[in-house]
């Protein structure tokens, strides 16, 4: 369509690091975190047309979180919705995601406008944050650790709770 | 509780001190411990709001770091707690149970183990207090979170609290030590001094002694009062030696045996009246056990344990009572006492004193009182009725043993009037009305009514009573008794139930047989049934409209709009099938959903019914529904009663078709009578227009016959011969005759079409005419005429002189060959009528042809005996018929004839 301008916005080619390079108890720690994000993070009514509809957690490409994240959102809910997880492949797909994962190397045409909806972007590159991303992983001797970026997500209409921010490692707020 | 036997035995001075100190110890003890108590409590109470508050902050705080499992958040906010010395270990724990941070370390808390709690926890063990809580996220559950607690500084303050309390104990015991020390003098030395008196007393019986030093206070008193007693006792003793002197006086001369014995049972009195009554001498008995000397054997294993009994427990069944007893006498002989037995003063061991009297013959007497009063109550009973007895008032005043027995009420509850509450409520009101005039006129009481048993059910009584009255006429007493007569009068109520519904069943009988209407006689049995079987709906149901059908021919029910009429349905599945092919009653005291119709019956409100089976000449041809609005089964007598009526229906059924035949038979018979009598009537007449006819017609060829021979004879008679001659003449003889014939005929026919012209007229008169023209033909003959006076009659002049002309002419035909004629016209009453007659001594003839005197060319004679057409007396019988009046004839051969006729006159005709 005309007005879903689409545009380049993560083209993350890493090289020399495999796509599924990552271990299976890393996968498992993201796959947890995607999930708690949907706990610690409030979205607006209006991320919602229909009141029925389910919190949606998309994965960018293929990645080896998924299966394990859909295992673990069994039963689950988000936002008093029951939570659904999406396979991100083109621009549309991202439309009505809640939280967008970009795993490492993940490439995809997303909307343009997507900055300005209440969407958590998740992802793992160093400049992620700098080009619009929310939250980053960032990995350490098998940890995970989390930079947040502050005013984007308050731009997006989203409001991470403090629970969350103060284990962060690093929190970019407004100057 | 006794004290000891050491505390006993101690002198007054210590056991005041001991007091002391003991009442000091039970006050401060309780009191200290319970300040410790408090204290503990109050500490604990205080730690676990505290540990509470503080494991939710943290609580509180690690639910991030728990969530996105960061073991060092975590174990960062647990490091908080080394702040508070107390708290010895922390630990928090995944979902799944898993140590995810420790403190100091997570080596301290791997060995623990998890208790999942929901809601903030606290329990106590090993010396310190753990304290759990859940993490949370909203309303997620994220772990749990453990902390223990050491209490130390709890522990440390409740034992200083424990050594002060001890320590104030200690002193306040010291304290009280000195206390008693000096108090024990001033009330110990006066009580020695009582003492010892006391002891003196004891010692030497001496009651002149009194104690010396006495004081103001309570031992004072104490001191007052005992030198008092002692001085009462002295004067006592002189008193109690008189008592004895006065008791030995009644002991002597008691008309009572009087007898006391000891513990043991042994005799210690034993005065003079007993000697008399028992036979044995006062040092005879002394010494000796009671039970051995008076009591019957069998009676004296009783006795020494009731002894036993009061002397081991205190407690006796015959002190103080007086009971009756059998005694034994010296010489062995039985006699009946009465006994009462008191123990004497307070003596231990106790002396009992027991005053005995003879009650042999009072008894004897008693028990000859009693036997006869048993005898009239047996007698009441077995004859089955209620005796009662009242005062001169009609208030009951004694128990009424045969109606409390019957009632179940109480001699309380009968008496006065209260034996009415076991009438029954409706009778009540009658029932003291009638009792009431009984007693104010002294008239016999006679009334029927209800009384109710002891379990509560109803039945009927003749009551009937009289007063006893005293020798000077007054009313001494009412004597009265109620019989049973419920069964007579349940058999009354069934033979007149039963007598009503024969009477039922006898109307119903007139009824069918006087009414061939169905629906008629249907409405009669419903009558009929209404007054004597509950029934709400009630029908009777046709087999025989179409094949295999039932239907409801006619119905009946209570309330309007519960009709079930018209009804109809096949008989397959249906509870008439069944009856209709059993041919036996169907009876269900509620509706058997099996059948088909049991659905329209319920909705129309009915909830049992009984289906007869109406059978004529042993096949079934409808049948008869009763049913009713409420469940319950029919009784015997509704059903006997019911198939009663069911076998009058089938009777009326029968003759209603039987009724409907005869009906269409007597139809069919009346239409064919009709038709033959209109073929008739045009047969005959027809006839009468031919016969007229033919009488008419006849005369002009007869006319010219007769008319030429004449002219023959006169003409040329002269030269024919003689022979000639004679056949022309026979041939006018015939011809005439002929024409009377005819003239008669025609005039018989006449008779019918001419009108009746009735008027007043002379009939002796008319009799004259007639006989006036009959003189020719009584010319040369000895004929005597009676004519006796008569009446005048309404009648056609000119008809009735052709009948008397025929009658008369007859007669006198008839008596030809009597040398002398007799003819009588005559007029007679028989039974209210005139009856005219005319009377000949003839020739006459016999009764047997009376029928076909009447007949047209009816002749009893030859016609060369009596000349005649044969159609005068047809003629006299069509004339009198057509006045309204009979004529009969009474005749024997040879003894002449009577013809009788009446004449009604036109009032009465």
């Amino acid at each position: 369509m005309m007005h879903w301008r689409t545009t380049l916005v993560a083209l993350l080619v890493s090289c020399g690091m495999p796509a599924f390079g990552s271990t299976s108890a890393e996968n498992d720690l993201k796959a947890v975190y995607l999930f708690q994000f949907s706990q610690f993070v409030a979205w607006p009514e209006s991320a919602w047309s229909d009141p029925d509809k389910p919190f949606v957690i998309g994965i960018v490409g293929e990645s080896p979180v998924e299966p394990v994240l859909s295992q673990i959102v069994q039963g689950e809910s988000a936002a008093g919705r029951r939570i659904a997880t999406r396979r991100v492949d083109q621009a549309g797909d991202a439309d009505g995601c809640h939280i967008l994962y970009f795993p490492p190397g993940a490439v995809v045409s997303l909307p343009a406008d997507l900055h300005l909806r209440p969407v958590l972007t998740v992802g793992e590159d160093e400049d992620f944050l700098d080009s619009g991303g929310v939250i980053r992983f960032r990995l350490s001797n098998n940890r995970i650790k989390l930079h947040i970026n502050l005013p984007m997500a308050q731009s997006r209409r989203l409001t991470i709770s403090s629970k969350l921010l103060r284990i962060a490692e690093r929190v970019e707020r407004a100057p | 509780m006794k004290p000891p036997q050491r505390f006993r035995t101690l002198s007054i001075e210590a056991k005041l001190r001991l007091l002391i100190m003991a009442t000091c110890a039970a006050v401060m003890l309780p009191t200290c411990a319970a300040y410790v108590a408090f204290k503990w409590h109050h500490h604990r109470a205080l730690v676990v709001s505290v540990m509470q508050v503080r494991i939710q902050i943290l609580a509180a705080n690690v639910a991030g770091p728990l969530a996105f499992s960061s073991e060092e958040d975590a174990a960062e906010v647990l490091g908080a707690l080394a702040a508070d010395p107390e708290v010895v270990v922390a630990g928090l724990f995944d979902r799944a149970g898993e140590v995810v941070a420790g403190f100091p370390d997570k080596r301290a808390v791997e060995k623990l183990k998890l208790r999942p709690v929901s809601t903030v926890d606290h329990s106590f063990e090993n010396g310190g207090m753990w304290v759990w809580a859940p993490v949370k996220h909203g309303e997620r559950r994220l772990g749990t979170l453990a902390l223990k607690h050491s209490l130390a500084q709890m522990r440390l303050a409740i034992a200083q609290v424990a050594a002060v309390s001890t320590g104030l104990l200690l002193l306040a015991l010291a304290l009280s030590y000195f206390i008693a020390a000096g108090f024990q003098r001033v009330i110990s030395a006066p009580l020695l001094a009582l003492a010892d008196v006391a002891r003196r007393v004891g010692d030497t019986r001496d009651f002149s002694l009194r104690v010396a030093r006495v004081g103001d206070d309570e031992i004072g008193l104490v001191a007052r009062q005992f030198n008092s007693a002692l001085a009462a006792i002295q004067q006592r003793e002189g008193a109690l030696l008189e008592s004895e002197a006065r008791k030995g006086a009644i002991l002597e001369s008691s008309l009572d045996a009087i007898i006391t014995i000891d513990h043991e049972g042994r005799v210690r009195e034993f005065n003079p009246a007993a000697e008399k009554l028992f036979g044995y001498g006062a040092r005879e008995a002394a010494g000796r056990e009671l039970g051995e000397l008076i009591i019957p054997p069998e009676l004296r294993v009783a006795h020494r344990r009731g002894m036993a009994r009061y002397l081991s427990t205190g407690q006796g069944h015959v002190l103080g009572r007086r009971i009756e007893m059998p005694a034994m006498r010296a010489d062995g002989t039985v006699l009946h006492v009465e006994l009462a037995i008191t123990r004497l003063g307070t003596a231990e061991p106790p002396l009992f004193t027991g005053f005995i009297r003879d009650i042999t013959e009072r008894r004897r007497v008693e028990k000859a009182m009693q036997e006869s009063e048993e005898r009239f109550r047996t007698l009441a009973v077995a004859t089955a009725q209620m005796v009662w007895t009242t005062d001169a008032a009609g208030q009951v005043v004694g128990p009424l043993p045969t109606w409390q027995a019957y009632t179940g009420q109480t001699e309380e509850e009968v008496r006065g009037a209260g034996w009415a509450k076991a009438v029954h409520p409706e009778d009540v009101l009658a029932v003291k009305e009638a009792w009431r005039q009984a007693v104010a006129t002294g008239a016999t009481y006679e009334i029927e009514y209800r009384i109710r048993r002891h379990d509560g059910a109803y039945r009927h009584f003749a009551v009937r009573g009289v007063p006893v009255r005293s020798p000077d006429g007054s009313v001494r007493e009412w004597v009265g008794a109620c019989t049973d007569i419920t069964d007579r009068r349940k058999s009354e109520e069934d033979i007149r139930r039963s007598a009503e519904r024969l009477m039922a069943l006898n109307r119903l009988d007139r009824i069918i047989i006087s009414n061939l209407e169905l629906g008629r006689v249907f409405a009669a049995f419903v009558r009929e049934m209404q007054g004597l079987v509950t029934c709400d709906y009630a029908a009777m149901i046709s087999l025989e409209g179409a094949q295999g059908k039932w239907e409801i021919s006619h119905g009946w029910a209570r309330s309007p709009g519960s009709a079930l009429d018209g009804g109809c349905g096949p008989l397959e599945d249906s509870g008439f099938g069944w009856v209709a092919a059993q041919r036996r009653t169907l009876i269900e005291s509620k509706l058997n959903p099996v059948w088909a119709e049991s659905e329209s019956l319920a909705g129309a409100g009915m909830k049992s019914r009984a289906v007869f089976p109406l059978v004529l000449h042993d096949r079934v041809i409808a049948l008869f529904m009763v049913a009713r609005a409420g469940e319950g089964a029919f009784d015997r007598d509704a059903i006997d009663f019911l198939q009663a009526l069911s076998d009058q229906l089938a009777v009326a059924i029968q003759n209603n078709r039987l009724f409907a035949e005869v009906k269409r038979y007597a139809d069919e018979l009346e239409q064919r009578v009709e038709e033959r009598t209109q073929q008739l009537r045009n047969a005959n007449r027809e006839l009468e227009a031919f016969s007229y006819s033919v009488s008419h017609d006849l005369r002009s060829p007869l006319r010219a016959m007769a008319g030429f021979a004449r002219i023959l004879v006169e003409e040329h008679g002269p030269k024919m011969e003689a022979e000639v001659q004679r056949y022309l003449g026979l041939i006018q003889e015939n011809a005439q005759r002929m024409g009377r014939l005819i003239d008669d005929l025609l005039t018989f026919s006449r008779l019918n079409r001419q009108k009746l012209t009735k008027v007043r007229l002379d009939l002796e008169r008319l009799c004259a005419d007639v006989l006036s023209d009959l003189r020719h033909e009584m010319q040369g003959r000895r004929i005597s005429v009676k004519v006796a006076p008569l009446p005048e009659v309404d009648g056609d002049p000119a008809l009735l002189r052709q009948a008397l002309t025929n009658l008369l002419s007859n007669a006198v035909k008839y008596t030809r060959p009597r040398g002398e004629a007799v003819i009588e016209v005559g007029v007679r009453e028989e039974a209210g009528e005139r009856v005219f007659f005319v009377r000949d001594n003839g020739v006459g003839f016999d009764m047997r042809h009376a029928e076909k005197l009447f007949g047209v060319f009816q002749r009893l004679h030859r016609q060369d005996e009596f000349e005649g057409t044969g159609v005068g007396l047809a003629i006299v019988q069509r004339v009198i018929h057509r006045h309204g009046g009979r004529i009969w004839p009474e005749a024997a051969p040879g003894a002449g004839a009577t013809f009788n006729f009446t004449l009604p006159n036109n009032k009465e005709s």
